[in-house]
């Protein structure tokens, strides 16, 4: 696709990185996203270096920093036009519920699976050690604390990126390919509207769900290997009547929301910059869970952080 | 009826200029095609008519209406107006002939009855001789089957024009003629104007009031099918009977 016809989002990030008329981006065009970086990259590549003025550090810098800001913006840009979109109303729930369906229930199995065998398993090593040192008083509280805050959201994030971010991306990529977003729009219907928004919504109140069941299960399995383990079912339950608190749970959902909204968007973004055919749409799947995975860990630390000195928890 | 206007189009990507000063007027209601070698710049000059794609410079107005200058939602209400079938169908693949083609009926007309929404149905089919395909997806569909179920698609919404994008392309002559009879009978069952873009010689003679050739990201030459026929000029004679010359070389082997 090549530039598009409304006036643009995305034009408030040329300030920060000035970008060709041409290149203009439209409400309703998410897929056009792509062309923006193409022509910085394009404009870039063109004039000698020196003709700009850059040095080669500088360049190395700007071709390193400059697709990071192309990507927060363009994942901005969707984020802000779906929660416009949803608060118009002009998302139909049916889209919305569908999707919650797909990408929520069918997930379950995965992240259910992933969080007992990492109970199952977390729970055996901290019993034996708590054992050994005599604290076997504090393996529910550890188990636990572990799973609502850390384990639970990390986990059920990195599942869902696999499942669900693999899947966004290569269905709305195999649509950009084969021209059905172009479909859409012929059709006066945003992409944003019936393809992103209804996406997003459904991450992002999905994986909450997930991940609460998925501290369930890790939580009930840790309970029954740490009584084979030696440790005493009462002194579990006790530990964590004792230590747990209600802001350990939501600062875990806290965390599955917006690990969900990583996945909604950057699996959107990435399924609608695909182009030139099934090569495209693999590498734009491949790059939408690297990029989910990466983004999970690296904002969990900074989350992480954030949310231990705001609540003041432990 | 509604007519189109191109006035000094100009496209280009990278530098590259793919159309250069287009000047054209479809008439309301007529059939126009738009020939041209393949590369030439058919498809992108029926993105830019539908405003899928924005000139570099120039005008294109529909019903006196700048496309290019108008808002995402003023486009909308633009395309609203139009269809497009596209020449390779691009029906949604997760939904079934009877859900794309009320698609965008149930967006922009939400309060339309589940029984009207069955009429319509009943009535393109009807017009596109698929019926009693509606519950089928569009894998278990052959290529002339998605198109006409991409036509039906196409004028669910009433449209007053309608841009075909190479509609005969990798269609077996029956099927061809069967497209051709469609877009004629379209014309005259709706009274709808159509842009055909085309590369198909016998096809556009058989449907078109005129034929524009695309050379060089020009509109080299335009006329009536007879017209272009005993065109004189190179460009326009070599590509008219380009058929026949084919066919005389393989008849000498």
């Amino acid at each position: 696709m090549q530039a598009d016809n409304g006036p643009l989002t995305v034009r408030r990030i040329g300030l920060l990185f000035p970008v060709p008329r041409q290149v203009r981006l439209c409400k309703n065009q998410a897929g056009i996203l792509y062309s923006m970086s193409n022509t910085v990259a394009n404009t870039t590549s063109k004039a000698p270096v020196e003709d700009r003025g850059v040095t080669r550090n500088g360049l190395t810098l700007r071709k390193v920093v400059r697709p990071v800001f192309v990507f927060v913006g363009e994942c901005g840009v969707l984020v802000g036009q779906s929660l416009k979109a949803l608060a118009r109303r002009e998302v139909m729930l049916s889209d919305i519920i569908a999707q919650m369906a797909q990408l929520g229930v069918d997930s379950m199995g995965i992240v259910l699976l992933i969080s007992i065998a990492t109970g199952a398993v977390f729970a055996f090593y901290i019993s034996n050690i708590s054992n050994l040192v005599g604290y076997s008083g504090f393996v529910g509280s550890g188990v636990t604390y572990a799973f609502l805050n850390e384990l639970g959201p990390v986990l059920g994030g990195v599942a869902f990126a696999s499942r669900v971010g693999s899947a966004i991306a290569a269905e709305l990529g195999t649509m950009v390919v084969t021209e059905q977003v172009d479909a859409l729009r012929a059709m006066a219907v945003s992409p944003v509207r019936y393809l992103v928004a209804p996406r997003l919504a459904a991450t992002v109140l999905m994986l909450p769900v997930l991940v609460v069941f998925g501290d369930i299960a890790g939580i009930v399995i840790g309970y029954y290997v740490s009584g084979l383990s030696g440790v005493p079912h009462a002194g579990y339950v006790n530990s964590i009547r004792v230590y747990i608190h209600a802001a350990d749970l939501t600062n875990g959902l806290i965390k599955a929301v917006w690990f969900g909204l990583i996945v909604g968007v950057t699996s959107c973004r990435q399924g609608l910059r695909a182009e030139r055919g099934a090569a495209g749409v693999g590498r734009a799947t491949i790059s939408s869970v690297v990029l989910c995975v990466v983004l999970i860990f690296v904002s969990d630390f900074f989350l992480t952080l954030l949310l231990t000195n705001t609540a003041g928890t432990h | 009826m509604t007519g189109i206007k191109l006035t000094d189009v100009h496209y280009e990507v990278d530098d590259k200029i793919i159309l250069n000063q287009i000047n054209l007027d479809v008439r309301s209601g007529e059939i126009i095609s738009v020939m041209g070698q393949s590369g030439s710049g058919k498809t992108t000059l029926l993105k830019l008519m539908t405003g899928l794609v924005c000139p570099t410079s120039g005008q294109i107005s529909v019903d006196d209406q700048d496309i290019c200058r108008l808002t995402p939602r003023g486009l909308d209400v633009v395309r609203l107006k139009m269809g497009l079938v596209f020449q390779y169908a691009a029906l949604l693949d997760s939904l079934t002939v009877y859900d794309n083609i009320v698609f965008a009926v149930r967006r922009h007309r939400p309060k339309t009855s589940r029984r009207e929404l069955d009429e319509l149905v009943e009535t393109l089919l009807d017009a596109v001789q698929l019926e009693g395909l509606q519950d089928r997806y569009p894998a278990e569909l052959s290529g002339g089957q998605q198109k006409r179920v991409g036509l039906a698609r196409a004028l669910a919404m009433q449209p007053s024009l309608i841009f075909y994008d190479e509609p005969t392309s990798g269609l077996d002559p029956l099927t061809c003629f069967a497209i051709d009879t469609l877009i004629v009978n379209t014309r005259k069952r709706f009274g709808v104007t159509s842009v055909v873009v085309s590369h198909n010689i016998p096809s556009v003679r058989r449907i078109s009031d005129r034929v524009a050739l695309l050379y060089n990201g020009n509109i080299h030459c335009i006329g009536t099918p007879d017209e272009m026929m005993a065109s004189t000029d190179e460009v326009v004679s070599e590509f008219m009977h380009a058929d026949d010359e084919h066919l005389a070389v393989s008849e000498t082997r």
